[in-house]
This record gives C-alpha cells, structure tokens and sequence, in this order.
C-alpha cells in the first residue's frame, strides 16, 4: 500500500474560510489534495509555498516512528476556522496490509464496483473553540465522511519514518536511552528473540566478570573439565576491589547496605541502548554524519515482516549534502522499490536530478500543488523522455520562479534582465528567472506548466479545457447531449476540485522568422505583411494557453528587431562593433567592423536593420551572444530612458513579455 | 519458526490457570480414566488442525480452551503477523472467557485479535465495513428492538405513500394491510436475500407471499382472485417489505441482528476477498459453544474461515452437539461432523451413576465416563415420585440433607437447584376453555407457587420517560448504566419531537447528541453544564432520589428553546404516560427463586436453559409438560436405551428437543441428580436400576 492521495480543509494557508460542517458538499472539496505517486515524490518550491504543512499534516495524522510529540496547535488552524480535517488515503493494499484494517477499509470505487486491491481512508479532525482551546481527537478510518475510530494499535501499522531538515546524526545516534538507534535495531528481525539474544548471554558473562573484577578475582576456564573457576587478581589489577571496599564502607557506616558494579542490565533493549553509530572515517563532519542518519534510517524502512506502510517523510534532503552528495542520495532512494518517499527540497539541483514524474510543484502564489507527472500536464510522453534528458540545473530554476521568461537563444537570456530594469522591474527581485531553452524544445518546457484534466464520463475520457464561463457554458452544453444524471454533482465536485491552472505567468519570447523584403527579392510587402499576421497567429495558437503566453517578434528576428528600433539600433551597433573587434583580437577569423553608425544616417528602419543584421552580423558570423553582453552594457549606461523604449514599436512585444512574466498587466 | 504447543507451554498454563501443574500434565496414581481423560485434553491444547471438538458436560472444555489461548497468547504475534479469533455465542459466555484469562493475556482481548459474539464479530468486521461502504454513512444501528417498533411506523408510511400516487387500488390496499397484521410476526422477520429486491426468511429460504385466507372467502363471490392477481398481490407485498426494510436503513441506519448476516453474505458474494483478509488476520479461530449456532452463522462461520478446505486459518469448533438446546429447530444437524474430530468423554464433574444415566440422552451418540471423585459416598440418581407437586421440593430438601450433601464444601451460594423446562403455566390452545389457565399440566410454577418468568432482559428503548429512569441495571456498580438511560430518554423524545442532527440528517442517537454539544460552536458552557446535570441526576436516582420531574424539565425546555420546536401529543405522551412496567415488577424480575425447606437448605428454581454449562451439587429436575410431558416423550432412555440413533432426521422434533433438554439438565450435579415425575406417568415407565425409588 502508499499513501496516493492527501486533502487538507482549513489546514494552515490552505483554506477558503468556510468552516467543515456546512455540507457534503464542503467535503468533496478539500481546499487542497494533492496526488502522490509508489516509490519518491519530490515536493518543490520556494519558502512558504506549503511543503512543510504537506509534511505536517501527514505527521500529524499518520505519526512517526521517532516518539517526537506531535500534536495539533492553534496556528494548524486556517485563519479563524473552529476546525480542520486532514484525509490521508492509502490505495493498493495488499492482503498482508489488509487484514490488519478489515473494519475500516474501503472497497468499492466511486462507481460501487469493487476494488480489485482495497484502499483506506484515515480521517483526521480536529476542533477547537473560539477560545483557542482544542478538543481531543481521535485518528478515524473508512469509507464514509465520519469514519470509525482507528485502534492505536492499528495507526501503528501507518507510523511514518521522519527526517528532519536539521539533522543531527550525531547527537541522534549517540547511545542514550531510547536513542533513535536503539529504537531502529530494535524494530529489526535480528533482535526479535528478546530473551534468549546472544548478546545478552555475552553482556550476562560480562557482568559476572565485572563483578568479580570489583572483588579483586577472576574466572578462569579449566579446559579439561570445561567449568570455570575464580583465582585471585594481582598487581593493579586488583585494585579496583579497594574501590569496592571503600565505597561499602562508608555505605554501610551510613545505611547498612552493600553496592554492587553493574554494566548494564542484560536485557535487549539497554544492551541497543549502549551502542552508537559512527562511522570509520576520522574528522567526519556534518555531511557524512546525514548520510549516515539517512542510511539508518532506510535500515528502519527495509525491515522484514511489517506489514504496514514504510513512508519516509524528508524535509529539505539537501541539508547538510553537497549537491554531488543530493544526487547520489536520490538516485539511491530511486532504487528503493518497497518504500514511497516524500521529500521537500529547494535546490534545483536535486529537482533537475528527479524524473519529472515525480515532481511536485508547490506553488506560493495559488495556494496548491501542481504535480508534473504524466497524465496531468498537457506533455505528451514522448516530451517526458525528451525532458529526462535534457532537463539540467538551470533549466529546472524554473520550478522555483515566480515567473518564467523562456527564450530561444543566449542573447535574450543575456539581455532581457537589462532591458527589464531599464523599464523598472528588477527580475531577480521579481523572482523572474530568464530561461533559454533553445527553440527545438520551447513548446515542450511551455507545456510543463499546462495542466490536463480528464475525467471519465459514462465511460468516455473527456478532457475539461477551461475553468470560468466558458466551463460553465461547457457545462451546460454537455449536460444537454450527454445528461449526467446523478453523476453531474459528483463532477461537478470534481471538477472544482480538481480543476486548478498554475498561476506562474510564462512569457514565450520567439522569433516570427520571416524574411524581410531584402532577402525575399521576388515577394512583395503586402505578402510578408501577411505572412507576419498569419506566423504570428500560428505561433501564439501553438503556446498559448493557462497562463503560457507567446510573444512574437514583429519583424524577422529579435536582432533584426533591435536594429529596426530607432532607440536602439544606435547600441546595438555600437555592441556588434565591439563583439567583431573582440572575436578578431580573440583569433576568430572575423574581420572588425570599422564603419561608423553614421554610415545608416539617413537610412529608414527597414534597410538600417537589414544591413545592420544581414551584412554585419549574419554575413560576418559575430556571435549573437557576445553582441548581446556587450548590448546588455551599452543600454546599462546609456541615457535611454523608460519612456523611450515603452514608445518604441519594435521591441513592444519583449516589454509586453517582461510584463507578464512579472504579473504587471 | 513454526508454530506449535510443547510440554512445557502447558506446564506454564498450569501454573497461570489453577497456580499448580498436574490439572493436565499427568500425575503418579493417576486412575486411568483420569490418565484417558487428561491425554485427550493435551492432544486438543497441543493439535494446532482445523478440527472439531466435542465434550462432554463437566469435562473441562473451556478450561482447556483458556489454557490453549493462555499458550498461544504468549506467542502472539505469530511470524506474519496474524492473531487469534475466539468467538462464542452469549456475551455471558465471553465475559466468562475474558474474567478468567484478560488479566493473565490482555493482548489477547485487543486489536488486532478478537474475542466476542459471533454477532458483534459479523457486525464489527462485516456489516458494519459493508454499510459504511456501500451507503458511505456513519453510524449503523443493529439490533431487534428498536427495529421491529418502528417497522410498523414504516410500514405505513410506505402504505400510504403508495396509495396517494394511485399505484395500487383501494382494495388491494385494504387486502395489504389485512395480509400485514394477520402475518406481522413473520413479515417483521424477513431479511435481505443476496441480490437486492430480494427478502429470505431466517432459513436463507424466500417467502411466498400468499392472499390471506379471509380474504379468499369473501372474495370468492365475485369469482376470487386470478392468478395474475395474485402473483400481483405477492409482487406489491415484496415491494413493501423491501421499501420498508429500506426506509429503517436509509433514514434510521437501523437494521435487524438477523441481517448484519445478510449483509455479511452480500459482502461476501460481491467481495470474496474479505474472506481471504480475514483468514490472513486470524491464524487461528476457536469457535466455544458451537452447537448453539444457528444454521446462518454455521454456514457463513463455515464459508469464512473452512472455505472448502482451502482456508490459511486453523478453524476449531467445540462444543457438545448433545447440549444444543438454544438454537432453533431449523438449524438441527447444521454442525456437520468433520474429520478430525477430537473428544473430551470424561466429565470431572458427573460421578459415575449420573454419568450412566445421562448418556442414553445423547442425541449424538459418545462414550461418557463418569470421574467424580466425590467425598462422601456416591449417590445414586433418585426419581422423586409424586401425586401432589407440592410435595416434591420438601422431599427433595430431605434427600439433600439425609445425603449430608450441605456439608460438602462450595462456593455457589445456591449449590442446590430444582429445574425445569417450563416456567410458567400454559393457556388450554383449543377446547371450551380455550384461553383459560391450564392448571393440570405440570410445570415449575406447580410445584413453586411464587415462580415467575425469568428477569426480563434491560432494554435500551421504553415507551415513556419514568421507564428509563426506573429500569436500569442495579447490578452495575458505575453510574453508566442509569447516566445511559437518562442520554436514551432525551434522546427517544427528540426523536418523537422529529428534531434531527443537523450533520447527518439523521434523528440524533445518544453519542451524537454529545457530540453535537460538545462541538457546536458556543455550546461549551451548555456541554459542561449537560455533563453536570447527567452526573447529578445518575448519582441522585441511584441513591434512590426521584429526579423524573427534573429530567422531564430539562427535556421540554430542550425541545422549545433550543431546537425551537413545539411540544407535540406524542413527547407529551413520552413524558407523562405511566410506566407500563410497574415497580412492583421491576423487583420482581430481579429477585431469584428460592425455596427455603424445613431444615434450613435453601434450592433455588430456574429454568433449564437458564443453568447451562453450570455445576451444582444437587440438581432436582421436573417433568415438566410442553406438548407432552418429558418422560412421555422419551420412555426409553430412561431404562438406559440409547434412542438417539432411532430419531428420525424430520420428524420426531420435539422428541430431539425433550432429549437435549434433560441430557443438559441431568448433567449438571456433581452428586445427587433428582427427577420429579407423577405417580401415574411413572406407573406406565420402565426405569433402569441406575435409578433409585422414592415412592410415597
């Protein structure tokens, strides 16, 4: 079994302020649900975007394996609500899991069919005055909204493991009573057989030793007779009996009692308590002591005859781990196939290392969580296989932005974080990342951020395009050709549930690509004026969608573009000028430009922009990237101002995009 | 490793249980019946197959049931996991298994185990899991009572519904209601059947449902009925029965303890996975009294946990097949015998004239060794000869007393007891004095004048409020019992004031009504305050204050200001009607039978069914008559013929039943067995010389 599905109503940030018992209808739409997958699920996003109270609702419902105290407080509370309720449901359970939730198992499907393998639904809810006093709960379980109450015993099969973010394996697995080691080894087949344990017959030989050690003797095997027999010690050996001798005494002159020196007591639980973990190498610092607390732990998660469920909860798995270390430790949790894993994270490091499957976002801005797996996202499978691949660290910055720009070459990447704050957004403030992905896979990283829903109806897949009216109307209209009957309130339900767009804007910055007139001798302007209308068109249909936006260039290129702008062809030049006189120092086998700007006085936009990026940088092959790091410093400092550049036609469409991306329209 | 009992796991039970070994383990100068005896207990505590078991009385089966649960208590859990199930069939039964052991094995009493009824098992692992997931609602009540009182109040609502929408005519509707009240009994008594729409008697049969013979009459003038109108009439009649069996579900939650089987068997039909979830969880299933099963919970005990041979659980059933006197006619032979079969012949308890005596009553033939070792001499068993039932209880005083037998040492408070099957008197069926007392027929009352039924079972639901104020539980030494009624009583009055809990939509039930003061928002203050009250009001009617004008108070202004609605005729009714059971009743039901004799030894009455499974010293037992009088019945068995094997399989009914009967009535003295039978029946009997006289 695996914890597939967890839904929050009044939970921390999640909640609409409603209080739980005002319907059935409430219940069916939790104010987050949020899907997980068998094997490692990846919970991405930036600070307070929700990953923590993810985790803690599962604690809090579920328990963990460490005895922390974990109980609800006043701020679990959604703002003013009386009471939250948290489900956790568990699918696939086998019989060996089964058995032990016979009384509160679900196991019919929506459809009242029967489950092939039944699932359970652990209910958590929790009440409290207006006060702030919180009244006692208990964890239910089973198919209907009340459930019946969950045998401790039986919530112990549905203990999670749980690793901190700062985790400390040093002082953890220290040997203390009830040290965490302790408990793990304990938990382990080795140690089932509590009473007639090797160990403990050792720790027993060893007491009798000690002892005699305090009375100045030991015991020395008679081989022939294979009994034991005391001789005395010698030397300083014996000097520990003084000890003794001394101490009783006092001790008597004071209670008339005798001491005894005592290991610890031979039983399998002090004996575990005795030992620590560590490891072999000398100076190990934080990072190998959280390997070793990782290592520990999935020990713990891997062991034989349990029946229950083996979570692992880890907060923030990076902590302590150079990022080489984030990525052997995640693919190693990847291997495991018995044990699911909900992790949190910030680094894209570790996000760009994770199949996109098992990626989910936890967005700030829209209070939900949007899981990237196939099936959800407008990605077709093959995009899946495309982006395992080519997903790397920068790209996966993505995931953390508030906005994304994505652009199809180094140059916009190098410039447009300029260009932005000439206009007054600061796009690192703005949490705006500029992502060049290269114009191949544009439409698959842009789709990343489409969300799919299908829903089944009478047995047909339909996929529900559009929340809002157009869904109502949508509504409407599928109700007059297919009635739903009864199951039109279940979808409705659903689809309010179920139907959320990530709030991320996503500028596309693309090139329309179509040739100007120079180049195209034999067409005519109004053919390419046409050919513009109808590019754009097809671009902007080809991205455009949730909150995926195109914006075209209205000429050519983005360069063609720049040169066309009578702001700033000026700069450009003067960056293309230096971008051939650095690859000529540099040894590339391109000549200096040594004309002068003033060659274009006189010069409309169209011939200017033409010459500019057809006969210097195309014909002489400077490098767009480097033209676009000198750009991006000539405009730095030149005395172009805002109002120049937001009156300037040519790069409309690139203010526009920066716009949006930064949630400014 | 595998599982399994050795010697030394049995000398650890010993110990626990009686606090010395040798009660099983065998001991030097053992006689060898003892030595027969005590091996075949250690071959049943040691064999871990799926059997059956049968035992005689006072041969110490539950006993070696405890060891056995003792032994397998200290090696829970079992290596995958799996636990133990002991089901028996009374909660007297299972409070006797839990008195004895739950401090030595307390695991064995908690989840994940189980140890209950077969009732609250099927209701706490079926029924209930089956309602929650097929009406994905929460609470489900299972229980006779309040089901049947308000099948009627459902009933014709349904009726009445049915006739507004024209769906049937005036006099199929008269017909309906006139099939209704001639057949009430039987048609409160139908359950689901497996596919819906569908109604089965207790048998699993599917009733007919036939035009009432009155009717037939009347109706014949113009004809009778055709045949399409009667399968019309069937149809309607099914229609109704299923409605109203689904209106007490869908808007009560409330269904019969017959269909919690019924839905235990829908689940099963549609989820046979359960079963196998069921047999993953219980390793082993021990099944005490099994011969008191009913046919229906045989039969799902037998799909659950037997499954063809095929189950992973160890499944033992045990119990006396000879002692089956509580379960009904119907479900006669329904304990089919399987290989293994194991058997516990020798009764520690019967010495070995009553053993010779009891045997020829064993429907099921089985060897039974009488051990007793009793201090004084045996005692032969005496037929107490009578023209005057009066004269019998002095009689049999002065035979316990001439025996010495109240010197012998107990700890029963009432060591000596007269039974009988029947109690109170019958009314002649047919005849002139049809429906007058029939004083001629012989039973406990004609020999004990003051004898009356016996306690009358607590109920959780009366008719009026000074009921559930005066009949609670006195034996309870907690104020549950009485704080449980007063919660009950404010509760059945919101329900007759039709107020319904604002969450489920459902009238409240008692835990509910907390719940929903405990959590409604500002109602702290009126939740502490309820808490107090119901404190108080427990404490002040134990202590024997009246607390009925308070409790009715607080109800009223509960209905008007709280819930805002009016007082309406039947919660007046509620609160002011008369008790309809007396006081006087009331002290009755709860006082025992004693007859006090001339020398001072007291014998306490009862019925036979009431002293199963107990032992006493004396056991004085009438020939008591239903439909014939005992002996009549069965003249053989007491010359010491065996006549079990002669019954015919159908017929001869009462003949099985009359044997049962006294086998558990003459097993259960440990040295003086007595039977009471009239000068007249015994001139026309022939006793064997087991038996000894007393004649006038």
């Amino acid at each position: 079994m695996y914890l597939a599905e967890l839904k929050l109503w009044n939970f921390r940030k999640y909640g609409n302020g409603e209080s739980i018992y005002t319907s059935e209808k409430t219940l069916r739409q939790p104010d987050l649900t949020v899907p997980f997958v068998k094997g490692i699920n990846v919970l991405i996003g930036e600070n307070d975007s929700g990953k923590t109270a993810i985790i803690d609702a599962i604690k809090l419902t579920l328990k963990t394996h460490s005895y922390e105290w974990i109980k609800p407080e006043i701020d679990d509370f959604h703002e003013d609500s009386l009471a939250f309720r948290i489900e956790c449901q568990f699918k696939e359970l086998e019989p060996e899991e089964a058995k032990n939730f016979i009384e509160w198992l679900t196991i019919y499907d929506e459809e009242k069919k029967p489950l092939g393998k039944p699932k359970l639904k652990v209910i958590l809810e929790i009440m409290r005055n207006e006060k702030g006093r919180i009244f006692n709960y208990d964890v239910k379980a089973g198919p209907d909204n009340l459930g019946k109450t969950l045998d401790a015993e039986a919530r112990d099969f549905l203990k999670t493991t749980y690793l901190k973010p700062l985790r400390d394996a040093k002082t953890d697995f220290e040997s203390k009573r009830n040290s965490r080691f302790s408990q793990i080894l304990q938990g382990h087949d080795a140690f089932k057989d509590r009473e007639n344990h090797y160990l403990v017959t050792l720790f027993k030989e060893f007491n009798e030793e000690l002892k005699l050690y305090f009375d100045g003797q030991k015991s020395e095997l008679i081989v022939e007779t294979g009994k034991k027999k005391k001789t005395d010690l010698e030397g300083k050996d014996a000097k520990a009996k003084e000890v003794k001798v001394s101490i009783n005494q006092h001790l008597n002159a004071i209670s008339g009692m005798v001491s005894e020196l005592k290991e610890t007591e031979p039983n399998i639980k002090s004996i575990l308590e005795t030992l620590s973990l560590t490891v072999s190498e000398r100076n190990s610092g934080l990072g190998t002591f959280n390997k070793l607390y990782i290592a520990a732990e999935l020990l713990h998660l891997e062991k034989e005859n349990w029946d229950g469920i083996r979570l692992g909860l880890i907060e923030e798995i990076e902590a302590h781990l150079h990022p080489q270390a984030q990525m052997r430790v995640i693919e190693h949790f990847q291997k495991q196939d018995k044990i699911q894993f909900i992790l949190t994270t910030h680094s894209p490091n570790l996000a760009s290392k994770v199949d996109l499957n098992n990626l989910i976002i936890c967005e700030k801005e829209s209070n939900y969580v949007f899981p990237l797996r196939e099936g959800l996202t407008q990605l077709d499978p093959t995009d899946y296989t495309f982006l395992k691949r080519f997903l790397d660290t920068t790209k996966a910055n993505l995931f953390f932005a508030k906005g994304v720009i994505m652009v199809e070459g180094w140059a916009e990447e190098l410039f447009i974080p300029t260009l932005a704050k000439k206009i007054g957004y600061d796009l690192t403030e703005k949490g705006v990342s500029v992502v060049n992905v290269g114009n191949t896979s544009m439409l698959r990283y842009s789709k990343i951020f489409q969300r799919k829903y299908i829903k089944e109806i009478d047995g047909k897949n339909v996929e529900i395009k559009k929340i809002g009216d157009d869904f109502e109307a949508y509504i409407e209209k599928t109700k007059a050709t297919e009635p739903f009957g009864q199951k039109e309130f279940s979808f409705l339900g659903w689809v309010k549930e179920s139907y959320r767009e990530m709030s991320i804007p996503v500028s596309v910055i693309t090139d329309v690509d179509v040739k100007p007139i120079e180049v195209n001798a034999e067409s005519t302007p109004s053919v390419i004026n046409g050919k513009i209308t109808t590019e754009t068109a097809k671009k902007e249909a080809k991205y455009n969608g949730q909150t995926v936006q195109a914006f075209v260039s209205p000429y050519w290129t983005l360069e063609y573009c720049l040169a066309y702008s009578d702001i700033l062809s000026k700069i450009f030049f003067e960056a293309v000028k230096k971008a051939s006189k650095e690859m000529n120092e540099d040894g590339k086998s391109v000549a200096e430009i040594t004309d002068d700007y003033t060659t274009f006085n006189g010069d409309s936009p169209a011939p200017r922009a033409f010459s500019i990026y057809h006969k210097f940088v195309l014909d002489r092959g400077i490098s767009k990237s480097i033209i676009a790091q000198y750009f991006a410093e000539e405009l730095k400092i030149s005395n172009i101002t805002k109002d120049d550049i937001l009156g300037d036609k040519s790069i409309e469409y690139l203010v526009k995009a920066i716009k949006y991306a930064s949630r400014d329209n | 490793m595998p599982l399994e009992i050795i010697d030394s796991d049995i000398l650890m039970a010993e110990k626990i249980l009686f606090g010395k070994a040798g009660i099983f383990s065998l001991c030097e100068g053992d006689p060898k019946g003892v030595i027969a005896s005590k091996n075949q207990r250690i071959e049943f505590i040691k064999d871990l197959r799926t059997l059956d078991l049968r035992a005689v009385p006072g041969s110490g089966k539950t006993t070696a049931l405890l060891a056995k649960l003792i032994i397998l208590e200290s090696k829970l859990p079992f290596d995958d996991g799996s636990v133990i199930l002991v089901l028996s069939h009374t909660n007297a039964a299972v409070d006797e298994i839990k008195r004895k052991i739950e401090h030595h094995c307390p695991r064995l009493f908690h989840y994940p185990n189980f140890v209950g009824t077969i009732q609250s098992f099927v209701d706490q692992f079926l029924a209930i899991p089956f309602y929650r997931n097929s009406f994905l609602l929460g609470s489900l009540e299972i229980g006779n009572e309040r089901y049947f009182s308000q099948y009627s109040n459902s009933f014709q609502i349904i009726l009445n519904k049915f006739c507004k929408c024209n769906c049937i005519s005036r006099e199929f509707k008269t017909l309906l209601i006139r099939y209704y009240n001639a057949d009430k009994p039987r048609t409160h008594e139908l359950y689901f059947g497996l596919a819906s729409k569908e109604l089965i008697k207790e048998n699993g049969t599917i009733p007919e449902f036939k035009i009432p013979k009155e009717s037939k009459e009347r109706l014949k003038l113009n004809g009778g009925f055709s045949d399409e109108e009667k399968e019309q009439f069937s149809n309607f009649y099914k229609k109704f029965a299923i409605h109203c069996k689904g209106d007490l579900l869908k808007h009560r939650g409330l269904i019969p303890y017959r269909d919690a089987y019924s839905f235990a068997n829908i689940l099963l039909h549609n989820y046979q996975e359960i079963a196998v979830f069921l047999q993953k969880r219980f390793k082993i299933v021990f099944v005490d009294e099994m011969q008191d099963m009913d046919r229906y919970q045989v039969d799902l005990l037998e799909k659950l946990f037997y499954d063809d041979g095929k189950s992973k659980s160890i499944y033992q059933r045990i119990g006396d097949k000879n002692q089956a006197i509580h379960n009904d006619i119907e479900s006669e032979d329904c304990w089919k015998d399987r290989i293994p079969t194991l058997e516990f012949t020798g009764s520690h308890r019967l010495n070995i004239f009553t053993a010779k005596v009891v045997q020829p009553f064993g429907l099921y033939p089985i060897e039974l060794q009488g051990l007793a070792n009793s201090e004084v001499d045996f005692v032969k068993p005496h037929l107490i000869v009578y023209d005057d039932p009066k004269e019998v209880l002095p009689k049999f005083e002065k035979l316990v007393k001439e025996k010495n037998l109240d010197q012998v040492k107990t700890n029963d408070k009432y060591p000596f007891r007269a039974i009988g099957w029947v109690g109170p008197y019958k009314e002649f069926s047919k005849g002139d004095h049809k429906g007058e007392i029939d004083y001629s027929k012989h039973v406990i009352k004609s020999f004990f004048d003051d004898f009356k039924k016996e306690s009358e079972v607590l109920r959780a639901d009366y008719t009026c409020l000074a009921d559930y104020l005066t009949r609670f539980d006195t034996k309870d030494i907690t104020l549950a019992s009485i704080q449980k009624n007063i919660l009950n009583a404010i509760v059945k009055a919101l329900r007759e004031a039709d107020i319904l809990d604002e969450f489920s939509q459902r009238p409240f039930s008692a835990s509910s009504f907390l719940k929903y003061f405990k959590e409604k928002e500002g109602n702290e203050n009126a939740y502490n305050e309820l808490k107090l009250k119901l404190y108080n009001w427990s404490f002040s009617i134990v202590t024997g204050v009246d607390k009925y004008q308070e409790v009715a108070d607080y109800i009223l202004i509960l209905i008007e200001k709280h819930f805002g609605k009016i007082i309406n005729a039947s919660v007046s009714s509620f609160l002011s009607e008369e008790s309809e059971n007396e006081k006087k009743t009331q002290k009755e039901a709860d006082a025992e039978f004693i007859y006090t004799g001339e020398n001072g030894i007291k014998v306490k009455l009862g019925t036979i069914h009431s002293v199963k499974g107990e032992t006493h010293i004396a056991t004085l037992v009438f020939d008591t008559y239903f439909h014939e009088y005992n002996s009549i019945q069965l003249p053989n068995a007491f010359n010491g013929e065996n006549h079990g094997i002669k019954l015919k399989k159908n017929k001869d009914v009462r003949k099985k039943q009359t044997t049962k009967m006294l086998y558990v009535a003459f097993s259960r003295p440990t040295h003086l067995l007595c039977f009471a039978i009239q000068q007249e029946r015994y001139d026309n009997l022939n006793f064997s010389d087991i038996w000894e006289i007393n004649v006038n």
